[in-house]
């Protein structure tokens, strides 16, 4: 140490003086002088610092890094320190652009391979992951007097998963075992059909309900889905032959192309994160092995999707948060329960046909019960959508509802997952005769 | 690329077929959907001037289990089907509306002024399902009367015991003083 300060002695010393000055000019009501003088650059930076800080230091609680961010955006917001205005139209871009983003990854890191590998048990299993949670969750939501569209899209948002745990299988040896295949190349199926869902309830939410209105909107989202799902990665390969020495050009089409996607289909009444998907889709092939690819990730794990968990703190209300929750506790419970029993029920029905033990079912079970990425980009994207009439299509305290099950799910989840895949690295060892 | 799009196929075939159920019986009364629209806008407004003249009730309107809108006496809704005014409840859980009518108990009307806006804001969700499912009465045990602050003086809301809290509008702004009473709330078949 003492080598080190001899060595670099004046970053010391300049760190020393500017201490000193520091200190020598703090008075009182310095920090909430900040606060109220902070520039766009200052604030920007706190976020930053904020976005870099909390993730890592949940993890040594074992919390997810979502839920972090969250409690980041949360302090920053006017319940807590007031720095960022939740009406900004900065943190409106950020939620915007990083729902886009967070869906783009999603189609990204779709594997075909491995969903080819395991594709008719991927698709049965799919099918029954979306199934049950949807009739589960749309039930218990016509229950509690839903109209039929909410009611569908909530089951949806419950239909959907994220597999938070699977680098805890990765740790443990197990992420190459075909039910953990088969729970990854679910998720395809169960993305692609709640996106649909949605498309679909916010079509019949914002026109009304009509045949013929259905089969339009249908009918548009299969043009805009085979457009964008053939004709980017044949832009995309042309480009990429052209300039594949230009990873700057590349990095810059590839972003237009992502935005370009979800400005479209809101062009044409579909939500931008299903424009946002499906260029991960599309482009999943074309930025394969790509350095590009990894930086395009890298972009939004690290920056974009950071900032849409921090905007959604950041405009979380919290007494009005806190309110909701108490007065419609028992639809909360009754979802989280819709969904620990639907997506249980699927796991079910397919582990005698499939032939998995015990273990290999419950693990697939934890796998798929955290609702974080296509599900809080859903439910965002449903409570923007406004009809004529002004009626959200969803409302505020369901919202909130699918905030406390993001929570719970993605603390839940990967508990579970650890403990039932540590069984199952347990059974393997006393299977094992050597 | 084939195989993406027959991965598609599947829940777009679901949507296809979902599409040809048959449609739900749509109610195409132009009047009906007019006055639905006038309750709307009424709504609208009302909430608009209670938020210019209260800004926190905004909050409190959106923490409630639900909320409701009533005119009483305005040209358009005054006196229809036996009612003194109309009105609308927004569940806040489900989003949806339930348009209800406002009259008195007995003769008279009962409220103690003519062109009024009642916002009624339901704390509970029991509350709040009682007065769409049962209709409810303001008088007696349930009449809300005025808050009172600390220093005694009034605080320009009402609020009955079960958890129902009145804010009196009229054109000319926010009243302060006097109780809800002598008033009961019903469904209305004709608009729901």
């Amino acid at each position: 140490m003492l080598r080190l300060v001899r060595k670099r002695w004046p970053l010391f010393t300049a760190i020393a003086l500017a201490l000193v000055a520091g200190l020598s000019s703090w008075e009182p009501g310095a920090l909430v002088r900040f606060v109220e003088h902070a520039s766009a650059l200052d604030i920007f930076t706190l976020v930053l610092f904020l976005v870099f800080l909390l993730p890592p230091l949940f993890a040594r609680l074992r919390l997810p890094g979502a839920v972090a961010l969250l409690i980041g955006g949360v302090a920053l917001g006017p319940h807590v320190f007031g720095i960022i205005d939740p009406d900004d139209h900065a943190v409106e871009l950020f939620a915007v652009v990083g729902r886009v983003f967070l869906m783009f990854i999603v189609g990204l890191e779709i594997d075909m391979r491995v969903f080819q590998a395991t594709k008719q048990r991927s698709m049965g299993f799919g099918l029954a992951t979306f199934l049950f949670p949807l009739m589960g969750g749309g039930l218990a939501a016509y229950a509690f007097d839903f109209g039929w569209t909410a009611a569908l899209l909530i089951g949806s948002l419950l239909a959907s998963h994220t597999l938070l745990g699977f680098p805890i299988l990765t740790k443990l040896g197990l992420g190459k075992r075909e039910p953990m295949a088969v729970a990854a190349g679910a998720t395809i199926f169960t993305d692609i059909a709640a996106l649909l869902v949605l498309a679909v309830c916010v079509s019949i939410h914002k026109g009304g309900f009509s045949p013929f209105g259905l089969a339009t909107q249908v009918f548009q989202l299969a043009l805009y889905s085979i457009i964008v799902l053939q004709g980017l990665p044949l832009i995309g390969r042309l480009y990429f032959r052209r300039h594949r020495d230009d990873e700057g050009a590349l990095f810059s089409f590839t972003f237009l192309v992502v935005m370009l996607a979800a400005a479209g289909a809101h062009f044409i009444h579909l939500e931008d994160i299903v424009g946002g998907f499906l260029a991960g889709v599309a482009v999943n092939r074309v930025l394969s092995g790509s350095e590009v690819r990894d930086k395009i990730i890298l972009m939004g794990e690290g920056l974009f999707i950071p900032l849409f968990f921090m905007a959604i703190g950041i405009r979380l209300d919290l007494p009005v948060f806190a309110a909701t929750l108490v007065n419609s506790l028992p639809f909360v419970v009754t979802i989280i329960a819709a969904l620990l029993i639907g997506k249980l029920a699927a796991v079910l029905s397919i582990r005698r046909p499939f032939g998995y033990d015990w273990p290999d079912a419950l693990t697939m079970w934890s796998l798929t019960l955290p609702q974080v990425a296509a599900t809080l980009a859903a439910a965002m994207a449903a409570y923007d959508a406004v009809n004529a009439d002004g009626d959200r299509l969803i409302t505020e305290s369901v919202l909130n509802a699918v905030i406390v099950l993001m929570v719970l799910t993605s603390i839940l989840g990967p508990v579970l997952t650890e403990r039932f895949g540590r069984q199952m690295t347990q059974e393997e060892k006393s299977d094992d005769p050597s | 690329m084939t195989r993406l799009n027959r991965l598609f196929a599947l829940p777009v075939l679901l949507l296809v077929g979902l599409s040809l159920a048959p449609a739900g019986a749509g109610d195409n009364q132009p009047d009906k959907a007019a006055l639905q629209a006038d309750l709307r806008k009424m709504r609208t407004d009302t909430l608009d001037q209670l938020y210019r003249e209260n800004p926190k009730a905004r909050k409190e309107v959106r923490a409630a289990a639900g909320y409701g809108v009533f005119s009483i006496g305005g040209a358009q809704l005054l006196f229809v089907g036996g009612s003194a005014g109309r009105g609308i409840v927004r569940d806040n859980l489900t989003g949806k509306d339930t348009f209800m009518k406002v009259g008195s108990v007995s003769a008279g009307l009962g409220v103690g002024f003519k062109d009024a806006r009642l916002v009624l804001i339901f704390s509970n969700r029991t509350v709040l399902k009682d007065f769409l499912d049962k209709g409810w009465t303001f008088g007696g045990e349930t009449a809300a009367v005025a808050k009172a602050d600390d220093k005694g003086g009034s605080t320009g809301e009402l609020e009955s015991p079960q958890g129902i809290k009145v804010y009196q509008l009229t054109q000319t702004g926010l009243m302060a003083k006097g109780t809800v009473e002598g008033t009961k709330y019903w469904k209305d078949e004709g608009l729901n």
